[in-house]
């Protein structure tokens, strides 16, 4: 018994996905554009754009030449590789064996499945209308090869194939259905060699001298007289480690021996996965049938032993064990790439001082959420009111932006800044004493002005104007950040300074 | 009082934004006492700056020579030459780094300028800290340049100013070293802190929202009134003293650059003039066997008395001597220029037309009123003008010679992309915007621009964005080279100005550029390149070979049957008249005389054009319309052209004798308009001008017209000088056409690319007129077009070379012609003894070129992929009877797909036209042939169909579009109006095979056909391949704009 191969064909994976994100995108003259030599070149265009005449292969802005209102987007092979890994895993209901063909197509090994849904023709046509309906176009063939179900899902007219008729069914098709690559089919088509047919008829010592041998390979896999496995899809394992106990337990620090074991299970398996966990639950099974839930989370992906075990003996004081525990679960739903580290000498480590408030920061976090922990960030901005950005810690990085020494800002800045009453004096001079609210204070120093333009482009309405910003400190020794605004004249109080 | 001696303007290139001149006049009426440019690493904005101040006779401002230079190791020091040793110095200095270091890069290190310091004075720009490196590097300097040394104190707002100044001043007070007030200028008014802003953007390639900190924090550096920098600095009057001082001491100006002629082109003991008269009477003698004629000689005495006067002897040397070499190298040259159409230059062998015999007498050959050197661009073949160019480099050395720069400005399409990326504009927008600038265009973006591209002009982002697009058009973005203009120095060119590295290996540019080098009165050679001269030359080489005669430039004889084949358009490959706007031009003009080829030649240029005089000259040459001159004294300037201005001279007299201009003055005209410098005084111009006419009694009317055409000269000038030595080339190719169109025809393939028609058409025209072209073959093909015997045509046939074969390399294609000998047998036998690789052998076989060996294309192919790249060449040609290989049948070639993959592999086909395979389909629709055209009456409406040559788009035309589209029976020209683009507007610029429905429109011998409707048939051409998938015909219009 041969084998029994079904492929499937996304004629319009890119448009199909990008229509269904915006169903607007529909009604309009629409294109999926990908760069080549730096130009954005059209790759596929919907019905409407189609219809005014844009083909594909041109470049856009040609294309925008024809049709201006043409509306278009760049192609992501990513997001088109994350909607065929979800087919992948869908398809999984129809056979255990799925996988990419290599080839921008599925292959299900559907031998002994068929059946299952009412023979080869029934189960195509579920496949096909299930995610027809989800809006993906969709070609799919069955044949005794991969290399035929490959060539007729997107070459041929009949869709079933058994081996009797393999033959009169490739033979009309292209050269092109043979997976070739490009080149090769050029060369072949200017010898006037367009069909499998045509290629056939020449002796196969003479296509493996000039072509290579994988012109022959590719004729045999189609033909099935070469063997061509697939690589089926498994879905990658839950971090997840389990303990079933021989006596119920019921004191902490007996669930905490045992978490302890988990963790040294869960962590070893995250460095060995370069990955590091970003939250972690634990079920508690108690004897009665009831379970008890402990979940932390952290700021950073983790996988070091001695930092969860703190983090979660926080929680399980709060723990109620029943009448015993009996199995406990530790699972991470929650995961991100981390990198190995280089271990270095401390005094040379930077960060050395990092590890430690990382897990301050994560124990804050646990009380008090992590969206409460901020810090500050200095923003690369001239305006003081954007200088600085108050961000919860979870949002990555510390950013390195460096703020020149003679630029002093006040330590507390009043936002929006308060109005002060100032006597008239000359410009680009600081005043002798100003007024806040009822206190008057009286200048003693001062230094300045610190000049700063407004950043025109923010609103165009307005002209760009200049203020001018004053350290100075009164004669009770308070120290102020105060500027003038010049059009017209207003002054302000800013900030303190200690 | 007060002297700036920190400014950079926008020559250092994205720091800068404001012109040299804007910061030299807002220091003029500021009242300065002096003000330096401290461009970086460069000079090349000092000439404007200088000219500027030296124009204006209000200004007391003095120009100080300076220079910001950016050493390696991250420090910069301020220069200033004191006198013009010092001055030759820092050029000197200038050129070491820039040479050292690859195109528009500067590699420079303290020592270095060590090695030139003597004479000049150094300002350290002011230290934002004073860390240790930049202390050890201010007391290196002290050290160094002790007495000439200064540190500069800079008030920047930047908000502990008093306190940071006082520190530097208190330091540079330990070290002994003065200090110097200066305001870092970056712009002449603070308003352009805004362009300055975005300018940084461009630098940094990022938009505003992220510049933060790279942004300057406020607007203060800009051109301060004196009374402000006198209360900053009230503080440190020493440090505003010390500007004074400075400036006072750097008295070198630019005027004191006297531009000397090389030594070499005399021999010695005899005076530059002796030898040019000695040199001349000589040439006169050999240019009149039989004796010089009275006239000649008069016109000649009188040349030289012009000469002397002025001192030009040198030039005219220099140049000849450049010719000298070509001549000497057999490399066809021809010069042409203001003084090139001079008697002498004639008896020199600089031009080729006799002045005398075209009655060209030129009074005025050298601008009596302009102290401003003669103008002699010299044309040579443009495959051999390399060899030119090294052999001025060689001869005079590269601290001798170098080439002009171009300053590359930023146009409108640049400008708004750059403004646009920097304000945060997306992609779509910008791209939208920049798109809908026409090619080149300097105009600024409008608000219809801006609704064409489908945006919404009332939109406050996009209108910053315009506004600010405008004001940085004009602005340089970096110098390249000039296409050919050479200076060559008596002594170093490297003391005048700073010598650079071109982006080109092997060559070097001079800082300044043209305009520069006028102001400054030095002399420069054009040295240029034109196809039509190889054409040409190997036309002379062919017709010496086949037919036995030697020809020259100049002994073409004028004959009436070349005329009458141009008054027919019969013009294909000729120079310069072979465009279709110039072929429709020809049967109307009818040139019958040299000077109607001199008149055809100048009037389809943008100037005649945009001013309207086209028609009229039409009118009068044809009798409809009276010949008038507007006054009496305009009838001496416009008496040849019958009184309407047509060349580049004839409106600048205008502008002197009717408007009442200055001869200077005309000349500034036509110079503001090639160029941003004078940015707004155009409109000045203008009002003068039709002030003047009108004062003068002229009709308004013909002011403006007159106006509107010294415009569109401003651009593309055509002088009468040039006009004269181009319809000279135009005639001597005419000649070569008519009498050996199988040698003009061989010789324009051996030159391509050029000209205006690719070799398809070319090769059928040759075809039309009874040239046998026979295919290219690998034994009976040189690399090159060659001619053979055939049988009883008049001429010889054609045989195309190997170079037609697309992606064949030359040094392959050559060694196979090599090796030839009695000729190959097989492919395989090729690549045994050539040892070639089979890449070569697959692109002759695609071309089809082995024919000879019983190979079809197919075939031919079949064979070479059996032969193996890896083995050694040796073995190559063995390795095919080591096993016998079994008959291979490949399916024959239907014609259709014949011709397509002669396309694809020649650009043409031999075997029949793509439109013949079509003609039963097209017949089925109506659709006439372009033979059928020529013989429909006028107005009919008819349906043509054909393969879209040419898509023209005038800037002239108002947004017409020109389309020519071929058959198999000749090519028809189509008119396609704005409407019917907007209407049809895919098919019009995108279709490779158009049908149009439209109307016959004649003039004369004139046709066109008005289109109506316009339908893209491209899908049509599958069918010549005769199944599906199959791949385009690769045929490629040229589109111009």
């Amino acid at each position: 018994m041969g084998r029994r191969m079904l492929c499937l064909y996304f004629p319009s994976l890119a448009m199909d996905r990008l229509q269904r994100e915006d169903p607007t995108r529909k009604l309009r003259p629409f294109a999926v554009t990908r760069e080549i030599k730096g130009q954005p070149c059209i790759d596929a265009v919907n019905l409407p754009a189609s219809g005014a005449g844009i083909r594909p292969g041109v470049r856009l802005a040609d294309a925008r030449t024809v049709l201006p209102e043409l509306d278009a987007t760049p192609d992501d092979p990513i997001a088109n590789a994350r909607v065929k890994q979800r087919f992948i895993e869908w398809c999984g209901r129809y056979s255990p064996l799925v996988a990419d063909d290599g080839f921008g197509g599925i292959v299900l090994d559907i031998l002994g499945c068929a059946h299952l849904f009412g023979g080869e023709a029934a189960m195509l046509q579920d496949i096909q209308t299930r995610i027809r309906r989800s809006g993906y176009r969709l070609r799919g063939a069955i044949a005794g090869t991969l290399g035929a179900a490959w060539a007729l899902a997107r070459y041929g007219k009949r869709v079933i194939v058994t081996a009797e008729q393999l033959h009169d069914a490739l033979d009309p098709l292209p050269i092109n259905a043979l997976r070739l690559p490009e080149r090769i089919i050029s060369e072949l088509r200017r010898l006037g060699i367009t069909s499998i047919a045509a290629l056939r008829g020449i002796p196969r010592q003479s296509l493996a001298t000039r072509y290579g041998s994988e012109i022959i390979l590719r004729l045999d896999q189609a033909f099935g007289h070469a063997e061509e496995p697939i690589a089926p899809y498994r879905p990658p394992s839950p971090y997840r480690a389990l303990r079933t106990l021989a006596e119920p337990v019921g004191t902490v620090s007996a669930v905490q021996y045992v978490l302890l074991d988990l963790l040294k299970e869960i962590c070893a398996r995250l460095e060995r996965e370069h990955d590091g966990a970003r939250r972690l639950n634990l079920d508690c099974y108690r004897v009665d049938g009831t379970a008890a839930k402990c979940c932390i989370g952290t700021s950073k992906p983790v996988r070091s032993v001695t930092h969860l075990m703190r983090l979660f003996s926080e929680k399980l004081d709060s723990l109620d064990a029943g009448f015993g525990i009996e199995t406990l679960v530790l699972s991470v739903p929650n995961y991100d790439e981390f990198d190995p580290e280089q271990i270095s000498f401390p005094q040379f480590d930077p960060d050395q001082g990092d590890t430690e408030l990382d897990g301050f920061i994560d124990r804050l976090g646990m009380r008090l959420g992590f969206q409460s922990v901020c810090r500050f960030h200095i923003q690369e901005s001239l305006l003081p009111e954007c200088s600085v950005e108050f961000q919860p810690v979870t949002t990555a990085g510390i950013p390195h932006a460096i703020w020149p020494d003679y630029r002093v800002r006040p330590v507390c800045f009043i936002d929006p800044p308060a109005r002060i009453e100032v006597p008239a004096g000359s410009s680009d001079t600081p005043p002798a004493q100003f007024q806040f609210g009822h206190r008057l204070h009286r200048i003693v120093r001062a230094e300045g002005p610190e000049r700063l333009t407004t950043e025109w482009w923010r609103d165009e309405s307005q002209p760009w104007e200049s203020r001018d910003y004053y350290r100075v400190e009164d004669d009770r020794g308070d120290r102020f950040w105060i500027f003038q605004e010049r059009h017209p004249t207003r002054w302000y109080l800013r900030g303190h300074f200690p | 009082m007060y002297a700036e001696l920190q400014a950079s303007s926008n020559f250092s290139f994205l720091r800068g934004a404001s012109h040299p001149q804007e910061l030299a006049c807002a220091a003029a009426s500021r009242g300065y006492t002096a003000i330096a440019l401290t461009d970086r690493n460069t000079l090349s904005g000092i000439v404007l700056a200088h000219t500027h101040l030296k124009k204006d006779p209000e200004a007391q401002t003095r120009f100080v020579v300076g220079c910001r230079l950016d050493l390696s190791d991250g420090f910069s020091l301020l220069c200033y030459p004191a006198d013009r040793k010092a001055y030759g110095r820092l050029t000197r200095l200038l050129t070491l780094g820039r040479c050292r270091a690859v195109k528009g890069e500067c590699l420079l290190t303290l020592p270095d300028v060590a090695g030139h310091a003597e004479g000049q004075h150094f300002i350290f720009p002011f230290p934002q800290v004073l860390s240790e490196p930049v202390i050890q590097q201010i007391k290196t300097c002290r050290d160094m340049f002790s007495g000439r040394f200064y540190l500069a104190l800079t008030h920047s707002c930047r908000g502990d100013d008093e306190r940071w100044i006082r520190t530097v001043a208190e330091f540079a007070g330990s070290l002994g070293v003065p200090v110097v007030a200066t305001n870092d200028v970056l712009y002449h008014a603070p308003e352009r802190k805004v362009l300055q802003d975005v300018v940084t953007c461009i630098r940094e390639n990022c938009t505003l929202q992220q510049a933060g900190l790279r942004l300057e924090a406020n607007a203060e550096r800009y051109i301060k009134p004196p009374e402000e920098m006198a209360r900053l600095f009230a503080a440190w009057p020493d440090a505003l003293e010390a500007t004074l001082e400075i400036a006072g001491s750097c008295r070198f100006s630019l005027d004191e650059l006297r531009y000397e002629y090389p030594d070499e082109i005399t021999e010695p003991g005899v005076s530059p003039l002796e030898d040019l008269i000695r040199r001349t009477w000589a040439g006169a003698e050999k240019r009149y066997p039989s004796g010089i004629p009275d006239n000649v000689r008069r016109q000649i005495e009188h040349e030289f008395k012009l000469i002397s006067a002025r001192e030009y002897a040198p030039y005219f040397l220099t140049v000849h001597e450049i010719v000298k070499f070509a001549e000497g190298r057999g490399i066809l040259h021809q010069g042409r220029g203001s003084a090139g159409n001079s008697m002498v230059c004639y008896c020199l062998g600089i031009t080729q037309v006799d002045p005398v015999a075209h009655g060209l007498l030129f009074e005025r050959f050298i601008s009596a009123a302009r102290n401003e050197p003669p103008d002699i661009d010299v044309d040579f073949e443009h495959e051999r003008r390399e060899e030119v160019i090294q052999y001025l480099y060689e001869k005079y050395g590269r601290d001798r010679a170098g080439i002009t720069a171009t300053v590359v400005h930023y146009r409108s399409r640049r400008a708004i992309r750059e403004v646009g990326k920097a304000l945060g504009l997306s992609e779509d927008v910008v791209g939208g915007l920049s798109k809908s600038i026409w090619g080149w265009s300097t105009k600024c973006v409008t608000g219809d621009n801006v609704l064409e591209a489908g945006l919404d002009p009332s939109d406050k982002r996009l209108r910053l964005a315009l506004d600010l697009s405008r004001e940085l058009i004009g602005f340089p973005r970096h110098l390249s080279q000039h296409v050919g203009g050479f200076v060559i120095a008596r002594g170093r060119l490297d003391e005048m100005v700073p010598i650079e590295n071109a982006a080109m290996p092997d060559r070097t540019i001079v800082q300044w550029d043209k305009n520069d080098l006028d102001e400054l009165g030095m002399m420069k050679v054009d040295v240029l390149a034109l196809g039509m001269l190889t054409a040409i030359r190997k036309s002379f080489d062919l017709i010496e070979r086949h037919y036995d005669k030697k020809l020259t430039l100049a002994g073409i004889p004028q004959e009436d049957d070349v005329y009458t084949m141009l008054q027919a358009a019969d013009s294909i490959g000729v120079f310069q008249v072979e465009s279709r706007a110039q072929q429709s031009m020809l049967p109307r003009l009818k040139p019958n005389e040299f000077y109607d080829l001199v008149i055809e030649v100048a009037i389809v240029r943008p100037g005649p054009i945009q001013g309207d005089m086209v028609h009229p000259y039409l009118r009068r040459r044809e009798g409809k319309e009276t010949v008038e001159y507007p006054s009496e004294a305009l009838r001496g300037i416009l008496e040849k052209t019958l009184g309407v201005p047509l060349f580049q001279e004839q409106a600048m007299q205008i502008a002197i004798t009717g408007a009442g201009f200055t001869p200077d003055e005309a000349d500034e005209l036509r110079r503001s308009l090639a160029t941003f410098r004078h940015v707004g005084t155009i409109s000045t111009f203008r009002e003068r001008f039709l002030k003047g006419m009108l004062a003068n009694g002229y009709p308004e009317k013909f002011a403006e017209r007159c106006f509107s055409q010294i415009e569109g000269f401003g651009t593309y000038g055509f002088p009468e000088s040039h006009a004269i030595s181009f319809a000279n080339l135009v005639y001597v190719s005419a000649w070569i056409k008519y009498h050996y169109p199988d040698v003009f025809c061989a010789a324009l393939l051996n030159s391509q690319p050029m000209g205006f028609y690719a070799p398809a058409q070319l090769v059928r025209d040759a075809r039309d007129h009874g040239v046998e072209v026979r295919p290219m073959d690998v034994n009976f093909s040189d690399w090159d077009a060659t001619l053979e015997p055939a049988g009883k045509s008049d001429y010889y046939a054609l045989r195309l070379g190997l170079r037609m074969a697309a992606g064949l390399p030359e040094k392959d294609g050559r060694a196979m012609v090599e090796a030839r000998g009695s000729g190959y047998r097989s492919p395989g036998e090729i690549a045994m003894r050539v040892g070639c690789g089979p890449v070569a052998l697959n692109r002759l076989a695609q071309a089809d070129a082995f024919a000879s060996m019983k190979l079809q294309r197919r075939q031919a192919l079949w064979e070479v992929s059996a032969l193996d790249g890896k083995m050694p060449p040796l073995f190559r040609g063995a390795q095919q009877h080591l096993f016998e290989e079994p008959e291979t049948c490949l399916p024959p070639a239907t014609p259709g797909q014949d011709v397509v993959q002669d396309y694809q592999s020649t650009g043409l086909s031999l075997r029949s036209h793509p439109m013949r395979f079509l003609r039963s389909r097209l017949r089925a629709r109506r659709v006439i042939t372009a033979m059928d055209v020529r013989q429909s009456p006028n107005n009919k409406m008819v349906i043509v169909a054909g393969l879209v040559l040419f898509r023209q788009q005038p800037l002239t035309a108002k947004g017409t579009i020109f389309l020519t589209i071929e058959d198999e029976t000749g090519a028809v020209n189509l008119i396609v109006w704005k409407d019917v683009q907007l209407k049809y507007r895919r098919a019009v610029y995108t279709g490779k095979l158009l049908a149009c429905r439209g109307a016959i429109q004649r003039e004369g011998q004139v046709l066109h056909v008005v289109a109506r409707s316009i339908w893209d048939w491209s899908d049509q051409l599958r069918y010549l391949q005769e199944e599906k998938n199959a791949a385009a015909l690769p045929v490629r219009s040229r589109d111009f704009r």
